[in-house]
């Protein structure tokens, strides 16, 4: 059983507004790096807020509610009710979400691009909502 | 056609949006659910929505508990075609991509915006269109291409184009604040081109 909240327009609204934040910071970040390596973990971890908040937006708007708590499973589960792609994505970003937060080993080019491609379709998918 | 209630196509009525939401998702729903997806109709009027398409068998209730759970039936034979009109504003966007792709003259950029993208499109608006081209473009090509654009997404959707063209030296000579420019970075879905090109381009003008 998925754990979830109800969510109306203002909150879709807000995370609406997070998911574009974020996603604007991984691109800024990325942009003026001198070297992408040099802020892979920063812009991995931008990605996977992006992702979290245009997943919620998703959620609210198709199905009323979004995911509670930190289960990232449930949050792919209840995605997965709505678009199996997008899904893909967001659950390729959480995977990435430990390693670039909290490991130790530094997120590599291939992870970027990933975020970056997966970030990307999730955004665009909630603006098409 | 109507981008924001796709079902209206073949029925203006509440059946159409109480099936563009259960098409929408792979989920149960319960009665007040589906209103509050759809705030502006009335709980009653989705009760007999919802009574009648679980008579056509389109719906299916479950009696689990209270209140009744609903789904859409993905089993009967006019759930495709449901599933495929609910989902209109993903194949435009699909057609707009697969079309660009295919021209010799290729866009730099090029966005779905305005009423179209912000879910606020009704069948008397425009579909608007941003399509950014190299410097160098043959501009007859360009328009040739643009023209016959316009042609399709009036067949596909009944509703004219509005397609803004412009060079990539004219995106980079632009006010930072253009609100032209300004709509599409927060409300536009890209079609062709890295999704964050525009915003790129206009950080860079800043």
């Amino acid at each position: 059983m998925v754990r979830t909240r109800p969510c109306d327009s203002h909150v879709r609204a807000g995370r609406r507004t997070k998911a574009e934040q974020f996603a604007d910071a991984f691109n800024t970040v990325w942009e003026y790096a001198d070297e992408p390596g040099d802020v892979a973990d920063v812009c991995v971890t931008l990605a996977v807020h992006a992702g979290i908040a245009a997943s919620d937006v998703l959620t609210c708007a198709r199905l009323g509610v979004h995911a509670r708590g930190d289960n990232h499973g449930e949050a792919v589960a209840l995605l997965r009710q709505v678009d199996p792609a997008l899904a893909t994505h967001l659950a390729a970003l959480l995977e990435m979400k430990s390693k670039a937060g909290y490991g130790h080993a530094p997120a590599t080019a291939t992870d970027l691009k990933r975020a970056k491609r997966a970030m990307d379709a999730l955004v665009i998918g909630q603006r098409l909502v | 056609m109507d981008l924001s209630r796709p079902l209206a196509v073949v029925t203006p009525t509440l059946d159409g949006d109480v099936l563009n939401v259960l098409a929408h998702a792979d989920a149960t729903f319960t009665a007040s659910r589906v209103h509050a997806l759809l705030p502006t109709r009335t709980k009653r009027g989705i009760d007999k929505v919802l009574a009648r398409l679980v008579a056509q068998g389109i719906v299916e209730q479950a009696h689990a508990g209270r209140p009744s759970l609903y789904r859409l039936n993905r089993d009967h034979l006019a759930c495709a075609a449901i599933i495929g009109l609910a989902h209109q504003k993903e194949a435009l966007v699909a057609n707009l991509r697969s079309v660009v792709a295919g021209w010799t003259a290729a866009p730099v950029f090029a966005a779905l915006f305005g009423s179209a993208a912000r879910g606020a499109h009704t069948t008397a608006s425009d579909i608007d269109v941003l399509l950014v081209h190299a410097d160098d473009v043959d501009e007859q090509l360009w328009r040739e291409q643009v023209d016959r654009l316009s042609a399709m997404v009036t067949r596909w959707t009944g509703n004219d184009l509005r397609a803004v063209s412009f060079s990539e030296s004219e995106v980079a000579a632009s006010a930072p604040d253009d609100s032209l420019f300004k709509d599409v970075v927060r409300d536009g879905v890209a079609f062709a081109g890295e999704p964050d090109w525009l915003a790129r381009s206009q950080r860079r003008g800043a």
